[in-house]
């Protein structure tokens, strides 16, 4: 990004004009004009007369301001355009600028528009472009002010061992459990040499006495016992897990499972279900038995690689580092390894969550699966992304399965050393069979630690992918934060929107510029063309999303400054696509407020005409609507969610096409019982059926994403606007279906 | 009979097909104009062209609109017209959807459900960030990769197959 002094220069260099003081507007564009895809460093200078557009340091255009008509900003895709309408009718494009660009064109294209109409004030000022990164300058996500990529976390395992915290007496038992394990297993060859030397194999020849035969015993039960003790820890040491190891994957889902639920619907629409699945279920898995085993056993490698290790130096330091030779080709070989296992597993993760959405993309969609006859289709999707999964696992299994042979063949080389050393030493009788018994047992429980070291990568790959995909989530910034200080307010149900502007992609505005008020109480009526927003103004309302520009105000207070739990929990909604939880009817109702009472519950659904349907159910309010609740028609479905919303009894209440499924007289009975009840309240009604609203106090009328009329029925209809042709149109469509 | 239920459904959605025999473009300032002829002449002066499968068939199925973005008519394919006319539809096209070409990746970052950007492009390394990274690349027909970043920039990348082993690697997690 240049400064504005670096524009200045460039303009004044161009002789755009004598005294830079004399440039109004002036701001770079990074595309050229015209050209297909090169990039250029131009630069746009605007003097009270001129525009003058500047490419590698050369005026390429220039319009005198009295012969432009209009200025456009439009929206290319990947790119947008600075256009000029001029009196004689051509249309000529001003500039072009990346993705990055937009919203320093869409201001420097205000003020060209604000200059051609001798409305623009003030200095010249500098366009922001992106925000970017102090630290790094990437540049920022939309909306937020630090760099997530720069975030410092703690490290992941230190956290991790906090989420242990509770069960930490349980993990140290168990860890000494495995240190014990690893002392005694040091005992069994020393027995063994006594065994060997004092009884099998004797030094000098022993007549059969009861002293040696109860030493021989003795050797043989004390071999037992050790076994003995060390299966017993064992079993105490799994026994203790168990429970741990519940704990922590309980705790861990529901950390994850939380924190999903807290998250704006943006960020969740940004993964797919299977993803979210994937966290919650198997990376947790991973993660616990990681702390539940993992690292026990880590410990129990460690003490015995330390402690054979030690007595093996101590015995023959010359034989130790026999053993220990192959160590440095397992160190470098595991690096080489980690990082390929690491691929591999990223791999298999994304296809099985691939795999996960699709079967959850499927099963959710089987009523459409079956009624166009395309079971075949999805068992071929179904099976392709196994097929990925098979050759997925194929390559990581063959990988592991060819280098793991070389490396334990490397790792058993000292052992080639070690027979031919320790063979010459009993050929010249400098060492006891029993000795030597020990020895190559002692080497023996070296190479099981060396040769777990070289299963490492694939633990610590395995864990860290599920690890770091957990902690992805757990601290996930939420688009849609309470402040610190958010209070609670007792809604009253004015509802003002504040020169609101909102996209869902910063690209294409979906609401511009809107600015009303609703009076408590009020009901309003929302229409407009399919796809204008209306479904979107509500979700602001609700603050399933913050604006882009502007505010949304209940009660003269700004959204972002109540709680969000405290504004949710009075207001009631029916959403557009009603959805039913598998549970009963009375279930599904009942959801909306903890506690309510079966008459509570009767009650609503009285209201919002769906007792009429339910006392004809065998099972009445028990009746289970099944997955998504389609054992109910749409119509007995909408008027279970109406009662859902009613049970509330809230402060602003909001319906989205709620009664659009159901026979207009039906319609008109829930209409009117939803009039008595919402009048004091303010009711948010859309419904592009517009008898629907004949009960509301003021309609809205929303065209291309903003406010066209706004007003009373009568009024509306007087102006003979959009409104008004939308009613007649309905009529005569009422009219030619009667006929 | 199962062609005729196919004639059907085309003739009842009645789609205008611009053809060089139904109508003719011309450059008009920066723009480009479209002559109707035929019983229902009609003149716009300006048109805009909007791909309906940017990344299959980036120069056939070109919808035309006109100012108020209501659709004209549909080309079929840009290559039916005469070479200018075909040049100047196609420089109106690769001019409103800009693509940066990339050369190679040089490191990805996955971060709470955002991906972090690193690449060379043909004018030189760049960074990008992009939210939802599933549904932010895809592979095209002709193997070409398209992706999108959180600020509606497009880029693209080679085949898999003509990657380098490194990009291909960090790419390959995402499609
Ligand atoms: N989550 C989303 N992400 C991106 N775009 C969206 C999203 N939801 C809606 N849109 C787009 O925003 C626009 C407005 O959608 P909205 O649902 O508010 O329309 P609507 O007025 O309620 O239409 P309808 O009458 O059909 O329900 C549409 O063009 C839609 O494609
Ligand atoms: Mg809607």
């Amino acid at each position: 990004m240049y400064s504005i002094n670096e524009l200045i220069s460039v303009a004044v260099k161009a002789n755009v004009c004598e005294d830079p003081k004399n440039i109004r507007i002036i701001f770079p564009y990074d595309l050229h004009p015209d050209n297909g895809i090169k990039s250029v460093g131009g630069v746009v200078a605007a003097t009270d007369d001129k525009v003058f557009v500047i490419d590698d340091g050369e005026i390429k255009k220039s319009f005198s301001l009295c012969d432009v008509e209009n200025i456009m900003v439009t929206n290319g895709i990947g790119c947008i355009f600075i256009e000029a309408k001029m009196k004689d009718g051509s249309e000529q494009v001003i500039c072009r600028g990346s993705g990055s660009s937009i919203k320093l064109f869409k201001e420097a294209g205000s003020d060209l528009i604000r200059l051609v109409n001798g409305k623009l004030k003030g200095e010249i000022k500098e366009y922001a472009g992106g925000n970017a990164c102090p630290k790094c300058g990437r540049p920022l996500l939309p909306g937020s002010s630090s760099c997530m990529r720069c975030t410092g976390k703690s490290s992941y395992v230190k956290r991790l061992l906090k989420i242990a915290y509770p069960w930490r007496w349980m993990i140290i038992l168990s860890v000494l459990l495995y240190f014990v394990t690893a002392v005694i297993g040091l005992i069994p060859p020393m027995l063994n040499q006594k065994l060997v030397d004092d009884y099998i194999q004797p030094n000098v020849a022993l007549t059969l006495t009861t002293s040696v035969l109860i030493g021989f015993v003795g050797v043989i039960v004390s071999m037992l016992i050790v076994n003995l003790i060390n299966r017993g820890v064992s079993i105490i040491r799994s026994l203790l897990m168990i429970d741990a190891g519940a704990g922590i994957i309980t705790k861990l889902r529901q950390m994850t499972f939380d924190k999903i639920q807290s998250l704006s619907i943006g960020r969740i629409n940004a993964r797919t279900s299977g993803e979210l699945i994937n966290r919650v279920y198997s990376d947790t898995q991973t993660v616990k038995n990681f702390l539940v085993n993992q690292i026990g056993e880590m410990i129990q490698m460690v003490v015995t690689l330390i402690t054979v290790g030690l007595i093996l130096f101590v015995y023959n330091w010359k034989l130790a580092l026999l053993v220990l030779c192959p160590m440095p080709v397992i160190v470098i070989a595991n690096r080489y390894i980690m990082q390929n296992l690491h691929k591999y597993f990223k791999l298999s993760w994304v296809t099985s969550s691939k795999a996960s959405s699709i079967l959850h993309d499927t099963f959710s969609g089987i009523r459409v699966v079956k009624s166009f006859g395309m079971e075949n289709k999805e068992i071929g999707r179904y099976k392709e992304i196994t097929d990925k999964e098979r050759e997925v696992s194929i390559r990581s299994e063959s990988f592991a399965g060819s280098i793991m042979p070389i490396i334990s063949f490397f790792l058993g080389i000292g052992e080639f050393f070690i027979m031919f050393y320790v063979g010459n030493k009993i050929i010249g009788g400098e060492m006891t069979l029993g000795e030597m018994s020990k020895f190559s047992a002692y080497v023996g429980l070296i190479y099981a630690p060396l040769r777990w070291i070289s299963r490492l990568p694939n633990i610590i790959s395995r864990t860290g992918t599920s690890l770091v995909k957990i902690f992805d989530i757990l601290d996930e910034e939420n688009e849609v934060e309470d402040k610190p200080d958010c209070v609670d307010i007792d809604i009253n149900g004015e509802i003002t929107f504040d020169d609101l502007s909102f996209s869902y992609d910063e690209t294409n505005p979906v609401l511009k510029n809107l600015s009303f008020t609703i009076n408590q109480g009020e009901m309003i009526g929302i229409v407009g063309r399919s796809g204008v927003g209306k479904s979107t103004l509500i979700n602001l309302v609700m603050r399933m999303y913050d604006p882009t520009f502007g505010a949304v105000k209940i009660d003269g207070v700004d959204l972002r400054d109540i709680s969000q739990s405290s504004l949710r929990s009075q207001i009631g909604v029916v959403l557009q696509e009603t959805y039913l939880f598998s549970g009963t009817i009375y279930d599904n109702i009942s959801y909306a407020k903890a506690g309510a009472t079966k008459e509570e519950v009767i009650a609503a659904a009285k209201l919002a005409g769906a007792h009429k349907f339910i006392v004809k159910l065998p099972d009445g309010y028990n009746t289970r609507v099944g997955e998504r609740g389609n054992t109910l028609s749409g119509g007995e479905r909408q008027r279970v969610s109406i009662a859902r919303a009613l049970l509330r009894n809230p402060k602003i209440l909001i319906l989205d096409e709620a009664t659009s499924a159901l026979d207009t007289e039906t319609e008109k009975e829930v209409q009117d019982v939803l009039y008595k009840l919402t009048r004091g309240r303010t009711t948010l009604a859309i419904a592009h059926r517009l008898s629907t609203l004949r009960n509301s106090d003021k309609i809205l009328v929303l065209d291309k994403g903003r406010l066209a009329e706004f007003g009373p029925h009568d009024e509306l209809m007087a102006k003979k606007g959009i409104y008004y042709d939308l009613v007649m149109a309905q009529r005569q469509m009422s009219k030619m279906s009667r006929n | 009979m199962d062609i005729n239920r196919e004639k059907e459904l085309l003739e009842a959605a009645g789609i205008v097909y611009l053809t060089c025999a139904n109508c003719r473009f011309e450059k008009k300032g920066d723009f480009v104009s479209l002559d109707l002829l035929g019983n229902e002449a009609k003149n716009y002066s300006r048109v805009n062209l909007h791909r309906l499968f940017p990344f299959d068939r980036p120069y056939s199925y070109i919808s035309v609109l006109d100012s108020d973005s209501q659709e004209i008519g549909i080309i079929a394919e840009i290559g039916d017209f005469d070479e200018e006319t075909c040049e100047l539809l196609k420089h109106e096209l690769d001019r409103k959807y800009y693509v940066c070409d990339l050369i190679s990746v040089s490191s990805v970052k996955d971060r709470f459900g955002f991906s972090y950007w690193k690449v060379q492009s043909t004018a030189g390394e760049i960074t990008f960030t992009i939210r939802d990274t599933h549904n932010s690349l895809r592979e095209n027909i002709d193997g070409k990769i398209s992706i999108s970043d959180i600020d509606g920039n497009r880029y693209t990348l080679p085949p898999l197959a003509k990657l380098d082993k490194k990009s291909r690697r960090l790419v390959e997690l995402y499609l």
